[in-house]
C-alpha cells in the first residue's frame, strides 16, 4: 500500500439532490480528489445492490452513494428504500469478506456543495487507506490460494 | 385433479449415471429434480442432469418415419419404411451391411440390434463410439489385468488417498465424479492432474499439476515408475504374489534417462518425482483416465504403463484404487457388455466358432457368423448399407469430409434417432426413436452399475423404442420367432442368460436407486464394488507387466501445419450436442463454438481475442471465434466438438491400425490464420 | 375450546399402530379427505419401502393415506417446490400439507410474494429436531450401527440419542455426539436451526410433552387450526384431551434445551467466520465459491427463488454464460436477493455438487439482517420483507447508518 495508490471510486448520485450538489461544488470551484467517476440516477432508489456488487467485483475500490435527505426525495421515499438496501449490502460485504467501509451512503442536498466536496474527500481518503480491492484478484481467476 | 408422479430414472448424459427424478404431471414432464437417495449423486446433479430430457419435448423431435424421395424427405408409414429397408438388406452382398450403434441406447436396444445383425444379416459388422474412446483401453487392460472395465466404483473413489487424474477434465465432463475427488481431497487426499490445458479441474481440484506436452504420456508414466523403483517404493509383496513379467519391465525402466523424459514431456524431473512419490506412498492410490490419453494410437502403451504403475505399487483390488477408464456415455459400459462390437458376442465372449455355436443353441438358430466383423471406420468405407442407431458419425467420426463422400456412395443409409442429426441428413430412411424418458430399459454406467431407465411419458409422435423398431423390422423379414419380445423386461431376461456378469440382476432387484454393479453371479449377490480382489481376469489369475515405451502420434506438426489440435468437451454440452444444443438453458450458456489458443501463438499470427479465425488441416478447414488464453500450452489449439456449424472432426483424421483402430482425436497437425475481411 | 394445547391420538387402532405417537397426523389427513375439507393431501411416503428414499405424494384417496404414516428422519424433502411449481401455488385446490418448520416458513414467505395461495392450504406442522441426508444415514446404519439399512423400520431422535428399530422388533441406540465423532451428523443447517416447533403453521404436532404416551402433542396456532380440530374431534376421527401443566412444562423444557443447543452451535460456527479478518474470510469464501460449476442447483432448490426471468441466466447480462466457475456475481446476486428471507431449509447445500457450505454463508448474512431489521422470515405472513417497505418514521432520521427505526411491520 504505497502512497501512490489511487483508488478508483464510483459515485452514484441522484439527479435532484446530490448531482446538483456536485454541480454546485464544481461551479464554486471547490477542490476534491479526482478519483471519482459519477453515475447519475434519477433517484438513488433505482440503485440495485447488483450495481454495487458489480462495481466492487470489477476493480472498483469504493462506491459512494449520495442521495436526498429523508423527506426531501423527489419521488417521496426512494431514498429510504436505498438506505435499507445499503444496510443489507454492507452486511453482505462483511459476510463475504470485503470491508463494508468500501460502501458508503451519504445524504447531500442540492444546496450542499461544500458538503459534497467534503464527503468525497473523506471517502477517498478512507478508501486509500483500505487499499486495492482484494476481490479484483479473485475475479481475474487467480483465486486467493 | 392434478396428479403428480415422481419417476426415478438416470441422466442420459455422461457415464457417472446420476439418479434424477422426472416429475410428471398430466402426462408431461413438469420438472426434473436430482434423486436424493442415489448413492453416486446423493441428490446432486450438474447443469446437464438438471435439464435432462427437456429435449424430449422439443418441436424438432422426429415423429414419423421419413423416406428420401427426389432429394426431399417425405413422411411414410412404418410398413413402407420397413419394406424398403428389408429389400436392401436382403439384396446386399454378404459383409456389405454394417450396424453402427450407440451408448445412448439402452442395453435392451443394443442386445436386440446385435441379435438382428447376427441372425438376420449373418454379420458381425457391429461397432460404436467406444471405438473412438476406449478401443485402446481394452487391449491395454486386457493384456495387463485381463479386463477393460473400471475396477473400482465411483463411490469408492472417495476413499483414495491419492488420485492421479490422467487427462480428464472431471470438473466439466464428469462433475459428480469430481465430487468424489473433492470429498477425497477434503479428507486429505492428494490430487495430481496431468493435462496440457489448465482446465477448471486443474485450478480447483489439483494439488500437483503437470502440464504435459501432448502425446508424451507413456514417457511420463515410465519416468514415474523409474523413480518409484529408484526410491524403493514398489510393493514387493504384491509384485511377488500377484504379478508376472516384472523383470522385463525393470530392465526397460533401468534403461531410461530421466533428463530425456524431462525434455520429451516438458515437465521438470523434480515435478515428476513429486508426483511419483506422492502416488507411490499413498495407502490407496487411484488413477482416472479417459479420452485424453486413450485417443492416440499409442494410447494402448500409455494405458499399459498406467496399469504397470498401479501394479507396481499394489494399487489394485482395493476400493479406491486401480486404473479406471471413464465411459463417456450413460450406457458406456453396456454397449460393450451387450456385444455390439465386431469381436465380441454378448458378455465379452470372443467371436469364434465355439461362441457362435453356443449362441446358436441359445437362440435356436443356425449359421451364426464366427469371424470378427468390420470396425467403425472400415464399415463407413467398405459397407454399402449402413444401419445407424443413435450414433452421429457425421460429427463424431474423424475426417468428416471423407465420411461424407463415403455416405454419398452408399446404397442405403438408415438412421434411427430422436432428432434430425447431421448423420440423419445423409440418410435414405429415417426412423423416429423414443428417447430415454419414453421407454423402460437398463443402462450400465462407468462403474459397471446397471440401473433402470424408467418410462415417464409416452413416446412422442409415432416414435418407438429402438428395440421395438428392430423387432418389427425383423418380423417383417420373417424372423419374428427370435424377436417376439413384448416388453423390455423380457429382453433383459434373455440378456441375463447370455451375459454371465448380469446373471443375478433382475428388474425387481433394480428397483432400488443406484442399481447393481456387475459381476453379479446370482440373485442373492449384492453386486461387486471392487474387482480383482483375489485374482485378475487373466487365464492365470496374475497381472502381467507390459513394457510400454509409447510412440509418436501419427501426424506430427510440420512447417505447413505447425500447431497441434486437440478436441474435447465443455461442461454445458454433451458430445455432438444433439440434445444439449436443443435445450435452451444449456445452449444459452455456450451457444457457439470457440477455439482456445495460447497468447504467444496469437501474437505470432496477429490474432486477437474474440475474432474469427480459420483452422486448417490436410483434410479440411473450419472457422470459429477464438479465445486467447494462457491456460493452454503453447503450440496447442483446443476445439470442442459439440457444434455442428464448426465441426472439429473435419480437421482430425489419422487412425491407428489394429487392434484398436483408434482415431487420434487428441493430436493432429493444423494451421491457424486470421480471417481477412470477415463479416460477422 | 379455551386452550390450544392438546394430546391427541387416532381413534382407529390400525392408524395408531402404523402412525407415530398415536397416529394423530395420519388420522387428521384421512379425516380431511374423507370429509372433503381439502381436495388433496400432500405428504411424504417411502418409495420401495425404503426409509431412505422418500417421495412427496399428492393423495386424493383417503384409502392411501396410510402410505404416508410414520415420520421419516432420513428424508429432507422440500414440500414447498411441489406446491409452488407443480400444484400451481395451490390456486385451484385446497391442500393439506405436512411440513417441517422450514417448509412452513418457506410457504409463508412465498405467500407474502403472492406465489402461493395460503388460504387454500392447511399446514400441518411437524416438530423437527433435524434430518439426516439419506445417503449419510444409510452409511451410518451400516457402519456405525453395524446393521443392514434395509432392516430399518423406524427411527427416533430422543434426548440426544438416535434410536433405531429393526424389522425383528429389536432396537439399537447411539448418542448423537458419538455418531458425530464418527462423521455422521444431521444436515448442517438443521444443527443450527432454532425453529423446532412450527408455530407458524396451522397446527404444530410432535412428541415432546406426550409423557411417553402413544399420543401426539398438538399446539393449535390459527383459527383454521381450531376449526379443523374441532371438526375432527366431533367426527370421532381424533381423540383429544387438554394437555396437563406437567406435559406443557415438559414440552417447554425439551424445546428450550433443543433451541439452546442449536443457538450455541450457530454461535460457535458462525463466530469462527466472524473472528476471521476480512481477508481471511474472503479467502475462505473464495476458496469454496470458486469450485462452483454453475449447475444452478442452489437456485432451483431454493424455495425463495422463483423468478421466471432470473438475473443469473446468461441472457440477462449480469453473469456471462459458459464460464466455469462463473463470475462471483453469480453467488453474490443470489445472496443479495435471498438475504433477508432465507429460511435455512438447507436445500441449497444438499444439492451442491461441489460441497460449498452455502447455508453457512446465507445464515451468516441472514442472522445479521434479522437482527438489524427486527424481522423473522417465514413467521408472519403479514410481516413484509424489510427491503420491500419503508415506514413514515424513517422520514425523520438524520443519518443513514441509524438502524433502530426500521420496524418492518406496517
Amino acid at each position: 500500500m504505497s502512497n501512490s495508490f489511487e483508488p478508483k471510486i464510483l459515485a452514484f448520485l441522484c439527479n435532484w439532490c446530490s448531482y446538483a450538489g456536485a454541480d454546485l461544488a464544481g461551479v464554486s470551484r471547490m477542490q476534491y480528489p479526482p478519483n471519482i467517476r459519477v453515475v447519475r440516477f434519477m433517484c438513488t432508489g433505482r440503485i440495485d445492490p447488483l450495481f454495487i456488487l458489480k462495481a466492487l467485483t470489477s476493480g472498483v475500490d469504493g462506491v459512494i452513494i449520495a442521495g436526498c435527505h429523508p423527506s426531501e426525495c423527489h419521488y417521496g421515499k426512494g431514498n429510504l428504500y436505498t438506505r435499507r438496501r445499503i444496510l443489507m449490502t454492507k452486511k453482505l460485504l462483511e459476510c463475504i469478506g470485503i470491508d463494508p467501509a468500501r460502501l458508503r451512503l451519504e445524504w447531500v442536498a442540492a444546496s450542499e456543495g461544500p458538503k459534497f466536496a467534503q464527503v468525497i474527500r473523506d471517502f477517498t481518503e478512507e478508501t486509500k487507506k483500505l487499499g486495492l480491492n482484494p476481490l479484483e484478484a479473485l475475479t481475474r481467476g487467480e483465486g486467493i490460494k | 385433479m392434478n396428479y403428480i408422479e415422481h419417476v426415478p430414472t438416470v441422466c442420459p448424459c455422461c457415464g457417472c449415471g446420476c439418479g434424477i427424478e422426472l416429475i410428471v404431471k398430466n402426462g408431461e414432464i413438469a420438472g426434473i429434480e436430482p434423486l436424493k437417495s442415489h448413492p453416486v449423486c446423493k441428490g446432486k446433479n450438474c447443469l446437464k442432469g438438471k435439464n435432462a430430457y427437456r429435449y424430449a419435448t422439443s418441436d424438432e423431435r422426429l415423429k414419423t418415419p421419413l423416406v428420401k424421395k427426389n432429394g426431399k424427405y417425405e413422411e411414410c408409414s412404418w410398413d413402407e419404411a420397413f419394406a424398403l429397408i428389408a429389400k436392401k438388406l436382403t439384396e446386399a452382398d454378404k459383409d456389405a451391411v454394417g450396424f453402427i450403434n450407440s451408448g445412448k441406447c439402452a442395453n435392451e436396444d443394443l442386445y436386440v440390434i446385435q441379435k438382428f445383425a447376427r441372425i438376420v444379416c449373418k454379420t458381425n459388422n457391429l461397432d460404436n463410439a467406444s471405438r473412438f474412446c476406449h478401443s485402446t483401453s481394452v487391449p491395454a487392460l486386457l493384456s495387463t489385468v485381463g479386463s477393460g472395465v473400471m475396477p473400482t466404483s465411483t463411490v469408492s473413489v472417495e476413499k483414495a488417498d491419492c488420485i492421479l487424474i490422467m487427462g480428464p477434465n472431471l470438473q466439466e465432463t464428469y462433475p459428480l465424479l469430481a465430487n468424489k475427488v473433492l470429498l477425497a481431497r477434503l479428507r486429505g487426499a492428494k490430487i495430481i492432474t496431468v493435462d496440457p490445458r489448465k482446465t477448471p479441474t486443474v485450478k480447483i481440484l489439483t494439488d500437483f499439476y503437470l502440464q504435459i506436452q501432448s502425446s508424451t504420456d507413456a514417457a511420463l508414466i515410465n519416468g514415474m515408475m523409474k523413480i518409484i523403483l529408484e526410491e524403493g517404493l514398489e510393493d514387493k509383496v504384491f509384485i511377488e504374489k500377484r504379478t508376472s513379467g516384472f523383470q522385463d519391465l525393470r530392465t526397460y525402466l533401468d534403461s531410461l534417462d530421466l533428463q530425456e523424459i524431462e525434455k520429451i514431456t516438458d515437465i521438470p524431473v523434480e515435478k515428476i518425482k513429486q508426483a511419483a512419490v506422492t502416488y507411490a506412498t499413498a495407502k490407496n492410490a487411484c488413477i482416472l483416465f479417459n479420452a485424453g490419453i486413450a485417443q492416440y494410437a499409442a494410447g494402448i502403451e500409455s494405458i499399459q504403463a498406467l496399469a504397470d504403475m498401479a501394479l507396481l505399487t499394489g494399487n489394485y483390488g482395493k476400493p479406491g484404487t486401480g486404473v479406471n477408464p471413464l465411459r463417456g456415455h450413460s450406457n458406456g459400459e453396456g454397449f460393450g457388455d451387450m456385444g455390439t462390437v465386431p469381436v465380441f458376442y454378448p458378455g465379452f465372449q470372443k467371436v469364434n466358432q465355439e461362441t457362435a455355436q453356443r449362441f446358436e443353441s441359445m437362440w435356436g438358430v443356425e449359421g451364426l457368423p464366427s469371424e470378427p466383423g468390420l470396425t467403425y471406420m472400415d464399415m463407413v468405407e467398405k459397407c454399402s448399407v449402413l444401419y445407424i442407431m443413435g450414433a452421429n458419425p457425421m460429427m463424431s467420426a474423424p475426417d468428416i469430409n471423407k465420411v461424407r463422400k463415403e455416405f454419398e456412395k452408399m446404397k442405403l443409409v438408415v438412421v434411427q434417432d430422436i432428432f434430425m442429426t447431421d448423420t440423419a441428413q445423409m440418410a435414405d430412411v429415417i426412423l423416429p426413436a423414443a428417447s430415454g424418458a419414453e421407454k423402460d430399459g437398463t443402462i450400465t454406467g462407468v462403474d459397471r452399475r446397471v440401473q433402470r431407465l424408467r418410462k415417464a411419458i409416452e413416446p412422442v409422435g409415432n416414435s418407438l423404442p429402438d428395440w421395438e423398431i428392430l423387432c418389427r423390422l425383423a418380423g417383417k423379414m420373417g424372423f419374428e420367432k427370435y424377436f417376439s419380445f413384448k416388453t423390455s423386461e423380457e429382453i433383459f431376461e434373455e440378456i441375463r442368460k447370455c451375459v454371465p456378469q448380469y446373471h443375478g440382476i433382475t428388474y425387481e432387484r433394480l428397483e432400488r436407486a443406484g442399481g447393481i454393479q456387475w459381476p453379479c453371479p446370482d440373485e442373492t449377490h449384492p453386486g461387486t464394488d471392487t474387482m480383482f480382489v483375489e485374482k485378475f481376469a487373466t487365464p492365470d489369475g496374475l497381472a502381467h507387466f507390459q513394457v510400454a515405451p509409447g510412440s509418436a502420434p501419427l501426424e506430427l506438426p510440420d512447417e505447413a501445419y505447425p500447431y497441434i489440435l486437440t478436441t474435447g468437451r465443455v461442461s454445458f454440452h454433451f458430445h455432438s450436442g444433439t440434445t444439449t444444443r436443443r435445450t435452451e438453458r444449456l445452449n444459452n450458456e455456450v451457444s457457439e463454438a470457440f477455439a482456445e489458443i495460447n497468447p504467444d501463438d496469437a501474437g505470432k499470427t496477429g490474432i486477437t481475442d474474440g475474432e474469427q479465425i480459420l483452422l486448417k488441416s490436410r483434410r479440411g478447414e473450419v472457422m470459429t471465434r477464438v479465445r486467447v488464453t494462457s491456460d493452454i500450452k503453447k503450440g496447442l489449439v483446443f476445439l470442442p466438438w459439440h457444434f455442428s456449424e464448426c465441426l472439429a472432426n473435419i480437421l482430425t483424421g489419422p487412425c491407428a491400425g489394429p487392434p484398436s483402430k483408434m482415431p487420434e482425436f487428441k493430436f493432429c497437425a493444423i494451421n491457424i490464420a486470421k480471417v481477412e475481411n470477415h463479416e460477422n | 375450546m379455551k386452550t390450544n394445547l392438546y394430546l391427541a391420538w387416532s381413534s382407529d387402532r390400525k392408524i395408531q399402530e402404523t402412525g407415530n405417537s398415536g397416529g394423530a397426523v395420519t388420522a387428521l389427513l384421512k379425516f380431511a379427505l374423507e370429509h372433503k375439507k381439502v381436495d388433496a393431501v400432500l405428504a411424504v411416503k417411502k418409495r420401495n419401502n425404503s426409509r431412505f428414499d422418500a417421495v412427496p405424494t399428492l393423495i386424493t384417496d383417503p384409502g392411501l393415506i396410510h402410505e404416508t404414516a410414520g415420520t421419516l428422519h432420513f428424508a429432507p424433502v422440500s414440500m414447498v417446490k411441489i406446491v409452488k411449481n407443480y400444484l400451481d401455488g395451490a390456486r385451484n385446490m385446497k391442500i393439506a400439507v405436512t411440513c417441517k418448520p422450514c417448509d412452513a416458513r418457506a410457504i409463508i414467505e412465498l405467500a407474502k410474494r403472492k406465489q402461493i395461495q395460503l388460504e387454500n392450504l392447511f399446514l400441518i406442522g411437524l416438530n423437527c429436531s433435524g434430518t439426516f441426508l439419506p445417503t449419510v444415514a444409510e452409511q451410518m446404519i451400516s457402519e456405525a450401527y453395524g446393521e443392514n439399512p434395509q432392516d430399518l423400520v423406524k427411527e427416533e431422535v430422543d434426548n440426544g440419542k438416535l434410536i433405531i428399530t429393526l424389522k425383528d422388533g429389536s432396537t439399537r441406540e447411539k448418542d448423537l455426539e458419538e455418531l458425530a465423532q464418527k462423521g455422521f451428523e444431521m444436515r448442517e443447517n438443521c444443527l443450527r436451526c432454532s425453529y423446532k416447533i412450527p408455530r407458524m403453521a396451522d397446527i404444530a404436532c410432535g412428541k415432546w410433552g406426550n409423557s411417553g404416551k402413544e399420543a401426539t402433542f398438538i399446539e393449535i396456532c390459527s383459527p383454521k387450526g381450531h376449526e379443523f380440530l374441532d371438526a375432527a374431534a366431533e367426527n370421532g376421527a381424533l381423540v383429544m384431551e387438554a394437555a396437563t401443566s406437567e406435559q406443557i412444562e415438559e414440552r417447554k423444557q425439551e424445546e428450550t434445551a433443543a433451541v439452546e443447543n442449536a443457538q450455541a452451535r450457530e454461535q460457535k460456527e458462525l463466530d469462527v467466520l466472524k473472528n476471521y479478518s476480512p481477508d481471511e474470510r474472503l479467502k475462505f469464501w473464495s476458496s469454496h465459491l470458486q469450485r462452483c460449476i454453475k449447475c444452478f442447483g442452489c437456485r432451483d432448490a431454493c424455495p425463495l427463488c422463483y423468478c421466471k426471468d432470473c438475473y443469473l441466466e446468461p441472457y440477462r447480462g449480469c453473469v456471462a454464460g459458459g464460464e466455469t466457475p462463473p463470475d462471483i456475481m453469480f453467488q453474490l446476486i443470489r445472496l443479495s436477493h435471498v438475504a433477508d428471507s432465507c429460511v435455512n431449509c438447507g436445500q441449497c447445500q444438499d444439492v451442491c455438487p461441489m460441497e460449498i457450505p452455502l447455508t453457512r454463508l446465507y445464515n451468516c448474512l441472514n442472522r445479521e439482517l434479522v437482527r438489524i431489521f427486527d424481522y423473522q422470515p417465514g413467521v408472519d405472513v403479514n410481516q413484509y420483507p424489510p427491503l420491500t417497505i419503508v415506514t413514515d418514521q424513517e422520514l425523520f432520521i438524520d443519518a443513514p447508518d441509524i438502524i433502530n427505526i426500521t420496524s418492518a411491520a406496517e
